[in-house]
């Protein structure tokens, strides 16, 4: 006769060997599941490096330089194309519109400029460019044509 | 009955002693008992207490290899070089080559066809010959991209090998080649800022970032290539560089190679003229010549100086290229390149003093520099009265572009010295300098090197609205024993907008011929000038500086010079 407790005993001993049996086997799956989503990143990684090198190569200046003259109908921007910000004349016929950016002019070089316009600042600011909308008083003039990363095209 | 038994066992001591064999056989086995009971118990504590080590007090203290995913970038064997913009200039690619055992690739016309098609550019009759010899190994492709690597793997032959190489490839390789130099096969760097910061790009994976701007390097060297074709030029070579900062945002030097395939060009392609080469300035030196006589206070913009004959000095004369014949001040001598004039400030300043200020603005030693390639200045020594003399004018003297533009840089930028670099700074970032004239002379000078563009030699380089300045220079090549009169050095060292110069250019032309749009001239003025014009104009767009009012007051403030000059 298998008294109670031995019955017992044997039973949680088969429960937690079955138990770690599965436990081992799914830690297993997912050992397999990391190393191969591992070596994935890395060829992953491997392609991307792969593909910077080619799109350096195929933004070369003279490579896209040719390609403009090619396919775009676009010319090389001058320096008279450019403007800044305060270059630009306030439209006579807003007066409200004027009012309300006086009381902010210290975020606009030349806020409410009379219309000659005012002259440049006499420091250059490499980075300026014009950005229509940027303030309650700004006229919706287009903003200047953006320059391309070395596209300026046939320069002579 | 009972008590007889009990008056027996009464007898009987209290232990029970068995002598004999049996004794001795019962010893034995006790001992054994106890021995391999305690052997057992030790192994069980010395289990249990592992146990308790492994589960419950150890810490995962040696690290799982496989744990997480391992999302960080692959490190190479070598970091990559980007310009200031990230745009990459220099990487290391791993390709995978394609070899095969022939010997065992069991059906070679089979295998030969299906490489064929799965690889572009495979001659399959000559692979199956290739595959059925009788070596051990071949060559069936090199350098396959990954895809094609995959490809190979999924058709499953035997026999084929794939070897893992690393190599160094330049996407920009034509137009950054003096820049960035290259590396040999074992990937030390031998050239350029490859062999400048060959340690830190061996040990430190981020990429290294230049201050090179690769756009305006293509633009320098399209331009200056046009006109060495036009002009018929051995060479050219051009340099754009930040004059707060000292940062070279390009650097050309023509003829050029590739550095990724430099094989098929000679050693003179790799000559870096700006760095590595030394030449006499010329005129372009004469700023020098006018800033010590502005900054030692011998002379100001109207000083008169007497150019109306040549100079003797024992078996030298000297003369102007086109003799005025007059009495001339400061500000003209400059504008008309006066040799005469230059020789007459210099004779007030002193041999001495016209030293120690040379040595001040840095032009008596090489420049700090990170590449490998750069030269120290050939100067006079000893330094004669003679020498004195023509070194006012930019003769006898030798030296590197690179070193005449960052003294240059000084002598606009309000008088610090910086020195050149090839790295990026950090915007914001305070580069140490060192003054080496007032702010006074600086504004000067700047007057009288826009009045060049202005008025003087240079006028085709002037571009409206970004005031040009800046002074030619045009020195007959030396040869042993002498100087030759067919073969020159044309060169433009200037600056713009000069009311607060941003950029210095500099360019010259080596051994150009004047054709007929220039008269035959090949002097500075007519060659180079206008490429300095263009070279203006593309760079102010593509760095979106809008132009200046000239005529707007404070900008003719910084650029008048309150002396009549003709």
């Amino acid at each position: 006769m298998i008294r109670p407790s031995v019955f017992a005993w044997v039973t949680l001993a088969g429960a937690v060997g079955v138990s770690l049996f599965q436990l081992k086997q799914s830690v297993r799956t997912m050992d397999e599941d990391l190393l191969r989503l591992n070596r994935q990143i890395a060829a992953e990684h491997q392609t991307i490096h792969l593909l910077r090198a080619q799109w350096s190569r195929s933004n070369q200046p003279q490579h896209l330089e040719s390609l403009s003259r090619i396919a775009l109908d676009i010319e090389p921007m001058k320096p008279g194309q450019m403007a800044r910000l305060g270059d630009i004349p306030f439209r006579p016929a807003a007066p409200a519109r004027a009012q309300d950016a006086q009381p902010a002019p210290s975020s606009i070089p030349a806020a409410g400029a009379p219309p000659p316009p005012p002259p440049a600042p006499p420091a250059p600011q490499p980075r300026a460019r014009v950005q229509a909308g940027t303030h309650a008083g700004a006229p919706a003039i287009a903003s200047v044509a953006e320059a391309g990363p070395g596209i300026a095209r046939g320069g002579r | 009955m009972a008590s007889r038994v009990g008056e027996i066992l009464a007898r009987v001591p209290a232990r029970l002693t068995i002598d004999g064999t049996a004794k001795e056989a019962l010893e034995t086995a006790r001992t054994r008992l106890i021995v391999a009971g305690s052997l057992f118990a030790l192994a069980f504590s010395v289990i249990a207490a592992r146990l308790v080590d492994v589960t419950v007090l150890r810490e995962p203290r040696e690290q799982r290899p496989l744990r997480i995913a391992d999302t960080r970038p692959q490190g190479m064997d070598r970091a990559d070089i980007v310009d200031r913009n990230g745009v990459l200039l220099a990487t290391s690619l791993v390709n995978q080559s394609l070899s095969a055992n022939p010997r065992l690739v069991l059906d070679p016309a089979e295998a030969a066809a299906k490489l064929a098609r799965t690889l572009n550019g495979i001659n399959e009759r000559d692979l199956a010959q290739r595959l059925s010899s009788d070596r051990s190994f071949v060559w069936v492709q090199r350098n396959l991209t990954p895809r094609q690597q995959e490809a190979v793997i999924r058709i499953g032959i035997p026999g084929l090998q794939f070897q893992r190489e690393e190599r160094r490839v330049y996407p920009h390789g034509e137009i950054s080649g003096h820049v960035v130099g290259f590396t040999d096969i074992d990937k030390n760097g031998l050239m350029g800022a490859e062999q400048a910061f060959d340690e830190r790009l061996k040990n430190r994976g981020e990429p290294l970032q230049l201050s090179i701007d690769i756009r305006t390097q293509h633009i320098l060297r399209e331009e200056v290539s046009a006109a060495m074709r036009e002009f018929n030029a051995i060479g050219g070579a051009a340099l754009l560089m930040d004059v707060e900062t000292g940062e070279v945002h390009a650097m050309v030097s023509l003829p050029d190679f590739d550095s990724n395939n430099r094989g098929s060009d000679g050693q003179d392609n790799r000559f870096n003229r700006i760095a590595l080469g030394t030449y006499e300035p010329g005129s372009a030196f004469k700023t020098f010549t006018a800033a010590m006589a502005l900054d030692y206070g011998t002379a100001n913009l109207g000083t008169p100086l007497d150019a109306t004959r040549p100079i003797k000095s024992g078996r030298f004369t000297i003369s102007d290229y086109k003799p005025q014949h007059r009495v001339m001040n400061l500000s003209e001598v400059f504008m008309h390149s006066s040799n005469i004039g230059s020789v007459r400030l210099a004779e007030v300043i002193g041999r001495d003093r016209q030293r120690e200020f040379l040595s001040r603005v840095g032009l008596l030693r090489a420049p700090s520099f990170e590449l490998p390639e750069n030269a120290a200045p050939i100067v006079p020594n000893p330094w004669r009265e003679t020498s004195m003399m023509t070194v006012s004018f930019g003769h006898g003297v030798s030296l590197s572009p690179l070193a005449l533009s960052a003294s240059t840089a000084a002598m606009v930028n309000g008088g610090i010295y910086r020195a050149p670099t090839i790295l990026r700074r950090q915007p914001g970032e305070v580069v140490p300098g060192e003054r080496v004239v007032s702010q006074r002379t600086s504004e000067q000078v700047r007057r009288l090197m826009r009045l060049v563009v202005e008025k003087g030699t240079a006028k085709s380089a002037n571009v409206p609205g970004y005031l040009v300045g800046g002074k030619t220079g045009t020195a007959e090549k030396v040869v042993a024993g002498g100087y030759r009169k067919d073969a020159r050095i044309s060169s433009f060292v200037g600056a713009f907008p000069m009311n607060s110069p941003k950029f210095l250019v500099y360019m010259m032309l080596d051994e150009p011929k004047g054709n007929k749009s220039t008269y035959g001239y090949a002097t500075a003025g007519w060659v180079v000038a206008p490429t300095i014009q263009r070279i203006v104009q593309r760079v102010a767009v593509l760095y979106g500086m809008p132009p200046l009012d000239e005529a707007a007051p404070e900008v003719r403030d910084k650029m008048t010079i309150n002396v009549a000059v003709r």
